[in-house]
């Protein structure tokens, strides 16, 4: 304890809270992502001692996946992928005028879903990392695959519609160049395709420019949201999906411990658990549930503590913000890896302190900002488009420096746009995106290990993680085919 | 008295051009970097920005624009004007693209400042391996072919063109690809693939911790850091031909045909840099292959380069991993 006392400092302290204050804005502004602000911390701290570094950083890192809920609620464009989940209950939630409710909600639990991640990372470091390695090509391929046949059921009232929108990311994900055989494949001829498309564009596409689109289209330019309505909640009502959230944490804390998986999976995971296990809400799930809040900024949240632990373990980090991070490691003369905690401590400590104290920032900022900002809802959709339609272009160009994604933002937002008029939730789109190069190379890479096995469905099958997955894609799909449906049903009756 | 003007107008505009040539950088420089913040090409390029930075005198911004194995970043720097004042630091792939089908970008097509360094790769296995030396793996390749599985750090990248090494002298693995070569490593240790050859800068504590056993370094030399663990030639002596350069290299270059006083102020200032201590101890500490000690006057560059690109770029397309023949670029069999 005094170790970790030592690397306590006002400056420590303050470094935090500036990062935690950047990351609010960061994470808030549709277009800007946490990522980004990480990498340009990678210049801004590489003089800097190590601590300081690691302060910032942390600030970013953690109050940032928090704030991109606060852009899900309000304006109904996730910052980030993780916070897709989000706008399905807070927006709805926004637009019956109780934008402060939904942000209430994301900060309480933003910050237990937070806290719990990094205990899980203070005291299970190890287990957590061995138990990742034992996922094998085979079992990321399920675990993407998972999340892609629940997300169809989450999203959208028809599983159909949803899984049309997962294929179609997928095919868009496999743009670029093979994973596994190295040469360009789909890409038409157009150079600028041979990198893939990034997220980024597609995510603020889909979901900042289509809702500018969708506005105009409806002709709803000045109309204001209904009253604000600003109820008064007590801590303890709150506080009552504590049960809930834990188990949404604990999804987040795992699948974020499993590189390239992270926090849209595990938001997507919890919010279909919380779908399955909470019957009846008291208001239906993706018209202003806040069980759905709950669910999504916790696990979300918890994944930062668990992609730590790949990172600081194996050296493999779990999400983009990490893999930046592990840069800012590199620089410092750190080296991340099985001996990192016994022979770093003190940089250990370092990150352990500087998160928990950018989880009390995360409290303390929500709980200031949400009551002025929720107030963001009230602003006429003309003044605020346009700004959203300029935050979108910045956005775009600033995750790969290309003005080529700002195009791409564009016949994204013209595709998500057109889903939006036919009924097709966007959401899936954007999984399928960020699974699925994950999903292709790890697929082909098993069937590769299989291919010189001894015994081909063994080597496929035959391991309890891999079985456990299987069982449960299958349950999900089975589930959501009518005819079974209706064999379910007939049992109850 | 237009006349007048506009000759006085010329004589401004020339004056300003040369003085702007003789004072480069006279603005703020750009350093690309082809790939995302955090990987090893990354970091060496924001070490060499910031020591290089004291030397021009002007500050550098570095630049990830990540993305098909570099070539994104790369076609950006080489459709900028030739003047200097956008740097790039790219990795082998440079020297694999066109014949890997990727883009029609070559080293011919940059002015190579200088090489930065090598990563040297060290074959691995798990802790629980039944193989407890490099003769013991060689063995049990050659018992059964097509079964020994290699993990290695993606298509056409450093660890599959040296493991395409062992397919020259008869040794026939299976070659899994994964995302990166820390995700190989991952696989070796969970114990789904047999073997890998990992960069020393990222293995290091996996060593210590007694999760691997070294079994060879995948060159011609012992390591300076690691006596203990023996080359790959001394137990193959024939492989010499193919491991006598680094399978990991980081070059600083700039456009072709940027001016040669450009190329001289750049030069000399990176000179200065790799001189440093800083610079040195960094390099030592990651246990790096020094070839920007080993290669510096511009006849060794060319010959380096043109040395690795015809070894490389040859085994990949007997290999049947590169698509395009290297002949068509007018590459000699090494």
């Amino acid at each position: 304890m005094a170790d970790i006392l030592s690397v306590l400092s006002v400056k420590f302290v303050l470094l935090v809270f500036l990062g935690s204050v950047a990351g609010l804005f960061v994470g808030a502004i549709p277009g800007l992502s946490v990522s980004m602000a990480t990498a340009l911390l990678v210049s801004i701290t590489y003089t800097w001692q190590t601590n300081d570094a690691l302060a910032m950083v942390m600030g970013v890192y953690v109050v940032g996946v928090f704030s991109g809920a606060v852009s899900a609620i309000l304006i109904n464009i996730p910052g980030a992928p993780s916070s897709v989940v989000t706008t399905l209950d807070g927006y709805p939630l926004a637009r019956k005028g109780q934008a402060y409710k939904a942000l209430y909600y994301a900060t309480i639990y933003s910050f237990i879903g937070s806290v719990f991640g990094l205990v899980a990372l203070a005291l299970l470091a190890g287990p957590v990392s061995r138990l990742a390695i034992k996922f094998r090509p085979m079992d990321y391929f399920l675990l993407a695959l998972f999340g892609l046949a629940t997300v169809g059921s989450v999203t959208s009232k028809n599983y159909v519609k949803g899984l049309i929108s997962a294929a179609l990311g997928l095919i868009v994900s496999m743009i670029g160049l093979d994973p596994l055989v190295g040469t360009p494949r789909l890409t038409l001829g157009i150079s600028q395709l041979r990198g893939g498309i990034s997220t980024v564009p597609a995510l603020v596409g889909l979901f900042g420019f289509a809702e500018v689109l969708s506005v105009i289209f409806d002709g709803h330019m000045s109309q204001t949201v209904e009253s604000m309505g600003h109820e008064r909640m007590s801590l303890r009502e709150v506080l009552r999906h504590w049960k809930l959230s834990l188990y949404s944490s604990l999804l987040g804390t795992l699948v974020g411990a499993l590189p390239g998986a992270g926090g849209p999976v595990a938001a997507f995971l919890s919010y279909n658990e919380a779908k399955r296990l909470i019957k009846k809400p008291e208001v239906p799930f993706g018209e202003g549930a806040v069980e759905g809040i709950v669910a999504s900024e916790s696990s979300n949240n918890a994944c930062i503590g668990g992609a730590l632990i790949p990172m600081l373990t194996l050296a493999v980090p779990g999400d983009a913000v990490t893999a930046i991070i592990l840069s800012v490691f590199y620089v410092h003369g750190l080296k991340p890896g099985p001996m990192f905690i016994r022979e770093s401590a003190s940089s250990f400590h370092a990150i352990l302190l500087a998160s928990f104290i950018a989880c009390g920032a995360l409290l303390v900022l929500g709980l200031l900002v949400a009551p002025r900002i929720s107030k963001v809802i009230s602003v006429p959709k003309n003044i605020l488009l346009p700004i959203v339609t300029v935050l979108c272009v910045v956005g775009a160009f600033a995750c790969n420096n290309r003005l080529f994604d700002v195009g791409l933002m564009f016949v994204f937002g013209l595709v998500g746009f057109l889903m939006r008029r036919r009924g097709y939730p966007a959401a899936p789109m954007v999984l399928a995106l960020v699974l699925g190069k994950t999903m292709d190379s790890n697929f082909r890479r098993a069937m590769a290990l299989a291919a010189v096995a001894d015994n081909p469905l063994v080597s496929l099958f035959g391991h309890p993680i891999t079985a456990f997955l299987l069982v449960c894609t299958v349950l999900v799909v089975l589930s959501n085919i009518p005819f079974f449906k209706r064999l379910t049903h007939r049992k109850k009756a | 008295m237009k006349k007048l003007g506009i000759v006085l107008l010329a004589l401004v505009l020339c004056l300003g051009s040369a003085l702007a040539l003789a004072e480069y950088p006279d603005r703020p420089v750009t350093m690309i970097i082809p790939y995302a913040a955090g990987g090893t090409t990354d970091v060496y390029g924001r070490t060499l920005a910031a020591l290089l930075e004291e030397q021009l005198g002007q500050s550098i911004t570095v630049v990830n624009q990540g993305g098909a194995s570099g070539s994104i970043g790369s076609q950006y720097v080489y459709d900028q004007p030739a003047d200097g004042y956008t740097l790039l630091v790219c990795a082998e792939t440079m020297g694999t693209y066109r014949t890997m089908g990727v883009c029609d970008l070559g080293y011919d097509n940059f002015t190579v400042i200088s090489p930065l360094v090598g990563d040297p790769k060290i074959i691995v296995v798990g802790k629980d391996s039944p193989y407890n030396t490099l003769e013991e793996l060689l063995a049990a390749i050659k018992e059964k072919p097509g079964k020994v599985t290699m993990a290695h750090s993606g298509p056409g990248g450093s660890g599959h063109n040296q493991g395409l090494v062992l397919g020259v002298f008869g040794y026939d693995v299976a070659m899994i690809s994964f995302d990166s070569g820390n995700a190989a490593l991952l696989g070796v240790i969970g114990g789904q693939v047999d073997f890998t050859n990992p960069n020393i800068s990222t293995l290091g504590s996996y060593i210590e911790s007694g999760e691997v056993k070294p079994l060879a370094v995948f060159a011609s030399e012992r390591l300076e850091a690691y006596p203990d663990i023996p080359a790959f030639t001394e137990v193959v002596p024939e492989a010499e031909k193919y491991l006598d350069i680094p399978y990991t290299v980081l070059t600083f270059c700039v456009k072709a045909g940027t001016p040669d006083d450009v190329v001289a102020a750049l030069k000399d200032a990176t000179k200065t840099v790799l001189a440093s201590d800083t610079w040195q101890e960094f390099v030592r500490k990651n246990a790096a292959n020094r070839i920007f000690e080993q290669y510096t006057t511009d006849e060794e560059i060319k010959g380096f380069y043109d040395h690795w690109q015809s070894v490389v770029c040859w085994m990949q397309y007997d290999a049947g991993v590169a698509p395009v023949s290297p002949e068509t670029y007018g590459i000699e069999r090494p």
